[in-house]
């Protein structure tokens, strides 16, 4: 069975061409073309002539790459982590972001930067912090709304609750400790102006060990969706499994948002268009998601530091944009409808 | 052939009442057992005891010679399987990825399927006359194809018996004759099932044997005719009632008598 292979291999294709598009896509137009020589070249695989400026190397492998890169890897997290807090709470309106979750990792990561400013040890002290703050927030989050017994969007609720005590603390700490705020708000807002090897270096293993696992355990995904003791009827440890997905899911959105900041409704949006397409299988829907996520972000990225060019916009307003309003179809759409 | 199912010296006490007590019956394999009695007899405790999802406070359960309080999650859920009285069935999944829900305690460790699970989804379906369906999400069925899903998916589940809690609930008079034919024909493959049923007319037509429970106990087991008197329905259910005889199958009808008429 039964794993979408097909559709995996041509949405990877798919990523890796809209990636080298967008690396030649900037102030200096490089061709796709010369990109893969340049790659090639500096992976030795073939011997090459170098016929490029010196400046390209620079602009690709240092600037551009790096920044793609990135943006791939957090599309993936975020989109991922999304459709796993829906499988977990049977919801399809969860998102890291709506469930307060990315928001408690920024409070988290927020404290980090503040207070350890001129540690050495801050990059690596990031995605910890980030992973414990998520976990934190899902949990008042799933505690609260449990608590209140109400209906399924009692969640979102206090999603939203949680998320704006924690950007209340956040936006607290940055004006009372920082004389400059610009480089902190710009990470806040969520993008990816930053992006440097050393950080996908720190994420990549976090999100690639997660996804790995996200992917193995999808068919548990769709057993949850049962009733407790129906799926525990068929053989399912539901407790653990739960807590597998909560650990997982809040590594993956922490890696998101310890280098990029918060990057809304990703997690909201790539699942459900991949839903509609392919159905409700959780085993096609977190590997195509998850691409889909990726393509997503390369693809907001690229719009969000050339459509103003030379002004970048960060990306977490572009997908706040259309993110917002795709959020409030989807509230009126899923009204009373069973997920 | 032994005892499928035998339950000795059951009890079961909740915060210091007793929801079940002392409870004893066996069952032998290819039997459709109508478990009868009225609101909190303790039919659903009963059910849940033998599925392993609650522990007897005494007494023990074994299906064919093993204790399923002594099993894991996965062996239990290879010996019985449980059609709930309230599923929540995602409806975006189709009718063959429910149906295949039911192969879950024979897959590897991800929980992934082979060929065999495939087969015998495909043979479930058949079985329950629903392929036809297969492609179908669940948002689009009826009432009662929806309660043929589950009933297929215990199929697929492959267990020696199987546990129906109120599969009629809710559904029309037909749906509920379809529901009880089906589980009908499924019994001619020697496979076992416990029934609890509201409707006592229905229990007295397709059950091969009845457990009349009240308040935690056993009224009476025994052959509907046996355990469809008078006396016992006043006892268990503290309401006048007249048995009639079925005019083709020769079994008993129940007939309130209204009090105030």
């Amino acid at each position: 069975m039964i794993f979408p292979w097909k559709y995996t291999l041509l949405g990877l294709i798919s990523l890796c061409s809209i990636m080298i598009i967008s690396i030649g896509i900037g102030p200096v137009y490089i061709s796709s073309f010369e990109i893969l020589q340049i790659v090639t070249y500096k992976l030795q695989i073939i011997e090459i002539e170098k016929s490029w400026p010196q400046s390209f190397e620079s602009i690709i492998l240092n600037i551009r790459m790096p920044r793609v890169l990135l943006a791939a890897i957090v599309g993936l997290a975020l989109s991922i982590s999304g459709a796993s807090y829906q499988a977990l709470f049977k919801n399809p309106l969860a998102d890291p972001y709506l469930l307060g979750i990315a928001s408690g990792a920024a409070l988290a990561v927020t404290i980090v930067m503040t207070q350890f400013e001129n540690s050495s040890l801050i990059t690596n002290l990031i995605p910890i912090s980030a992973f414990s703050g998520a976990i934190i927030c899902v949990t008042a989050t799933y505690y609260i709304s449990t608590k209140q017994h109400g209906p399924t969007n009692t969640l979102i609720l206090s999603g939203i609750a949680i998320a704006s005590i924690t950007q209340a603390c956040t936006s607290f700490l940055m004006l009372y400790s920082n004389p400059d705020l610009r480089p902190l708000l710009s990470w806040i807002l969520g993008g990816f102006a930053s992006a440097q090897w050393d950080q996908i270096l720190i994420v990549g293993p976090y999100v690639l060990i997660s996804t790995i696992i996200s992917i193995s355990i999808s068919k548990y995904f769709n057993l949850i969706q049962l009733n407790q003791e129906h799926s525990q009827q068929l053989g399912l440890n539901t407790q653990k499994i739960k807590l597998i997905i909560v650990i997982n899911s809040s590594i993956n959105t922490a890696a998101a948002v310890s280098f990029a900041g918060i990057i809304g409704f990703v997690g909201l949006i790539c699942p459900h268009i991949i839903r509609n397409i392919f159905g409700g299988d959780y085993r096609n829907l977190i590997p195509l998601s998850g691409i889909f996520g990726a393509i997503l972000l390369v693809l907001s990225d690229t719009i969000s530091r050339t459509i103003l060019n030379p002004v970048e916009i960060p990306v977490g307003i572009l997908t706040a944009l259309f993110g917002g309003p795709f959020f409030l179809y989807l509230l009126a759409k899923t009204k009373n409808k069973n997920y | 052939m032994n005892n499928l199912l035998k339950i000795t010296n059951l009890s079961f006490k909740y915060e210091d009442e007793y929801i079940l007590k002392n409870i004893n019956f066996e069952n032998s394999p290819g039997k459709l057992t109508g478990v009868i009695g009225p609101n909190g007899a303790g039919k659903s405790t009963l059910f849940r005891l033998i599925t392993g999802t609650l522990s007897p406070t005494n007494g023990e359960i074994l299906i064919g010679d093993q204790n399923v309080s002594q099993l894991n999650i996965k062996n239990r859920a290879k010996l019985v399987s449980l059609v709930p009285q309230n599923p929540e069935i995602p409806s975006i999944f189709s009718v063959y990825e429910t149906v295949l829900f039911g192969r879950h305690p024979y897959t590897n460790f991800l929980g992934w399927e082979n060929q065999k699970d495939l087969d015998s989804t495909n043979e479930s379906l058949k079985l329950t006359k629903i392929q036809h369906l297969a492609k179908r999400k669940i948002q689009t069925l009826s009432g009662g194809e929806k309660q043929k899903v589950l009933i297929s998916m215990s199929v697929a589940q492959n267990t020696p018996i199987t546990l129906l809690d109120e599969p009629t609930s809710n559904l029309d008079i037909d749906n509920q004759i379809l529901i009880l034919d089906t589980i009908k024909n499924l019994q001619k493959n020697n496979h076992s099932f416990l029934i609890s049923l509201h409707d006592l007319n229905l229990a007295s037509l397709y059950c091969d044997e009845l457990i009349l429970l009240s308040k935690g106990e056993i009224i009476i087991i025994g052959s509907p005719k046996s355990v469809l008197t008078e006396e016992n329905i006043k006892r268990a259910y503290n309401t006048e009632i007249k048995i009639l005889e079925h005019p083709l199958y020769n079994t008993p009808i129940i007939t309130p008598v209204l009090s105030n008429l």
